[in-house]
């Protein structure tokens, strides 16, 4: 019953509330209003009892006295008309029945006894006792009994009627509610109505139509503007899609050319690979051919410096030398001769790295051995033959190489220096520290034709306890960690401290000092350290 | 209350079935009935001269009541009007009576007596078998032994006593 109610449509539902709100209301009225009736219909039953026993009684009051009990008994009998009336009895002043009516002729029913005026209502029955009065005496007493069918009918008259009355009032209710329900019901109906139009039909164009300004025209409008939001957005999805697709498709052909292009990067990329890996190959083939000619290079380089065995033959000089390479070959030189009681020292650095510099220095150590043994030549000569033999080969090498070369000649406590490359430290006896500048005694060899107006010489004193030390900037250029040179006052420093030293000990202890100062950095260019003591 | 009564009223219905003593009974019944009448019966105004003026029932004749009448009315009051009993011997006397009872000794003047009373206002009783038709208002009829009441509405009429309805309804009627 009740799911069935829920699933009315809110038409019927109206017009059931309604319905029941009307049946609520009159039920209790009705209920209310018949059982006062009847209690006024009791009341009224009971007065009108009374005053019958009352007539009765009056009208009876000469037949009591005078002892008629014909004329009582005629009296009684007109309570025929009253077909409610079931039992009359008159009692003489004695207390004894004088007469009596029955409405029924039955004479074995005792007649009820005599009692003080009084009126009740019995099971099924209204009884009255009334004194009879005459001249405000009692002559007797009247008992009148009447059964409750008039209360009876007026109950079912009343109830039939208000029965009709709920009929008709339901009729009634149903009829104007039928009307007045479309004021609700109507918006409710339209709207959901457009809602099935909306949700079945996925049109999102149809409007619900306002028809009143309450709660239900706003829920209308609320309505219509989520209408309204969802078409928008329904629209601006559809351009969104549009836009999306048309996106997606540019996004395709892009991607499409994209695969084009890298299918062909590819296939140019394999062949760039292939090419990338024929030329490392030759790389490395390469690579190995140019090491095993630097190796060459280097081995040749070391066995052009003169050897320990030949420099301490040589009398009055304590001579000690060394060169290291690099990571590269480089071009650093130095050579001693010593030839007729005068010694020969020869030093120089060619520009740049690798074979080409290693053969240049070789062909200067060659030409200068060249020259000194067939010499001697002034040192203007020298310098100018040397310069031209090798300004033709880096001619014909047609490299750009040149070269620094100092020739340093000693004799009988002097040297003289010639040529342009580093300065010359020489460390006195007492420890003073002589630097020589060589500048200005010489020019790059290889750079020009001719450099004989650029050459000098200079003549120092070197005896014995001095000490002169030569070099090549990979000393003085060797750098540490944070990129500061070893410096040419290091050196110097490292020379005067141990300049009484052998020079064997002193070249040692100058390495060792530029090994502490450069830590673990690596060389980047040869160094060449030569240390001469007389002895 | 009723109990009261009872012993105050013997009523004649009650007495009638026994025969040994109806004629004590009858008497009894009879001085009741006058009692009553008064009881169903308006006087005129003018029948008494102040509102506490007894109601005066005389005896005509020779009195069959003996104490019967004056014991029946002894202490009773009819609104605020005591009774008094008389034996009276003419018209005169009786004129100025409420209730006359015209006893049966007085058959053969009553003629005479009910010309002297004319129009005088008093309720004359009568036990003669005639006496309604000559111009009495109420006569006792024995009938099957119990008293019965003849009444002449004429008679009443011109002696302006006005008889209750419900009397009326128990009498027979004369006319005259």
């Amino acid at each position: 019953m009740i799911a069935r109610y829920r699933n009315l449509g809110v038409k019927h539902k109206l017009k059931l509330i309604i319905l029941f709100a009307v049946m609520a209301a009159l039920i209790p009225a009705s209920v209310a209003v018949v059982a006062f009736d009847q209690i006024a219909a009791r009341r009224d039953m009971r007065n009108d009892l009374d005053v019958l026993a009352e007539m009765v009684g009056a009208n009876s009051t000469a037949a009591v006295t005078f002892g008629d009990r014909r004329a009582a008994e005629e009296l009684l009998s007109g309570l025929k008309a009253k077909k409610h009336i079931v039992t009359a009895v008159i009692y003489a002043e004695d207390g004894k029945p004088f007469a009596s009516y029955r409405r029924k002729a039955d004479t074995h029913t005792p007649l009820p006894v005599l009692r003080s005026s009084m009126s009740r209502f019995e099971e099924d029955r209204l009884i009255v006792y009334r004194d009879i009065k005459l001249a405000n005496q009692i002559a007797g007493v009247i008992y009148l009994e009447s059964d409750l069918g008039q209360l009876h009918e007026r109950l079912t008259h009343f109830a039939w009627t208000v029965f009709l009355i709920l009929l008709i009032s339901s009729a009634l209710a149903m009829a104007l509610s039928s009307k007045l329900q479309r004021a609700v019901s109507g918006p409710i109906a339209h709207l959901a109505g457009v809602a099935k139009t909306v949700s079945g039909q996925k049109n999102y164009n149809v409007r619900a139509v306002k028809q009143s300004d309450d709660d239900l025209g706003q829920l209308i409008d609320s309505f219509n503007g989520m209408l309204v939001e969802i078409e928008s957005r329904d629209r601006e999805l559809l351009n969104r899609r549009d836009v999306l697709e048309k996106e997606v498709a540019s996004r395709t052909a892009e991607l499409l050319i994209a695969k084009e292009r890298a299918e062909a990067a590819n296939q140019t990329k394999t062949e760039y690979l292939g090419e990338i890996k024929r030329l490392n190959d030759e790389l490395k083939q390469e690579n190995t051919r140019m090491s095993t000619e630097l190796e060459v290079t280097r081995r040749l380089q070391q066995m052009m410096l003169p050897r320990d065995d030949d420099m301490r033959q040589i009398a009055n000089l304590d001579i000690s030398g060394c060169m290291e390479s690099a990571a590269e070959v480089g071009g650093d030189y130095y050579d001693v001769i010593s030839k007729d009681g005068r010694v020969a020292f020869g030093i120089g650095d060619v520009t740049g790295h690798g074979l080409e510099s290693g053969v240049i220095a070789i062909m200067v150590h060659t030409a200068v051995r060249t020259l000194l043994a067939n010499g001697p030549y002034k040192c203007g000569t020298f310098f100018n033959v040397l310069n031209r033999v090798i300004y033709g080969n880096v001619r014909r090498m047609n490299c750009d190489r040149n070269l620094t070369f100092s020739l340093l000649q000693y004799q009988d406590n002097f040297v003289t220096i010639s040529g342009q490359h580093e300065e010359v430290l020489i460390v006195r006896g007492n420890g003073s520290l002589e630097r020589h500048d060589t500048l200005e005694l010489g020019f790059p060899l290889g750079l020009e034709e001719d450099i004989s107006g650029f050459i000098a010489e200079t003549r120092v004193p070197l005896a014995l306890g001095d000490v002169m030390v030569v070099y090549t900037d990979g000393i003085t250029e060797a750098a540490n960690s944070v990129g500061v040179a070893f410096g040419i006052e290091r050196l110097s420093e490292a020379v005067r401290l141990n300049h009484a030293r052998p020079s064997e000990a002193i070249r040692q202890a100058v390495l060792v000092s530029l090994r502490e100062y450069i830590g673990d950095q690596c060389l980047q260019d040869d160094i060449s350290l030569l240390v001469i003591k007389p002895a | 209350m009723i109990i009261r009564y009872t012993c105050a009223l013997v009523l004649g219905v009650l007495l009638s079935s026994g025969a040994a003593a109806q004629e004590a009974s009858e008497y009894q019944v009879k001085a009741a009935f006058l009692y009553n009448f008064a009881k169903f019966v308006e006087w005129p105004p003018e029948a008494f001269k102040s509102p506490s003026d007894p109601i005066v029932i005389a005896v005509l004749g020779k009195n069959p009541f003996g104490t019967l009448l004056a014991e029946e009315v002894a202490g009773k009051t009819l609104l605020g009007r005591p009774f008094q009993v008389r034996e009276v011997t003419n018209a005169q006397q009786a004129s100025g009576c409420q209730i006359v009872f015209v006893s049966s000794s007085e058959r053969k003047r009553l003629g005479a007596l009910f010309t002297l009373i004319g129009k005088s206002a008093v309720l004359t009783v009568g036990e003669t078998d005639n006496f309604a038709a000559e111009g009495g208002i109420i006569n006792f009829k024995i009938d099957a032994g119990s008293v019965r009441l003849q009444i002449n509405v004429g008679a009443a009429r011109r002696q302006q006593i006005r008889i209750s309805a419900k009397l009326l309804s128990l009498a027979e009627i004369v006319e005259k």
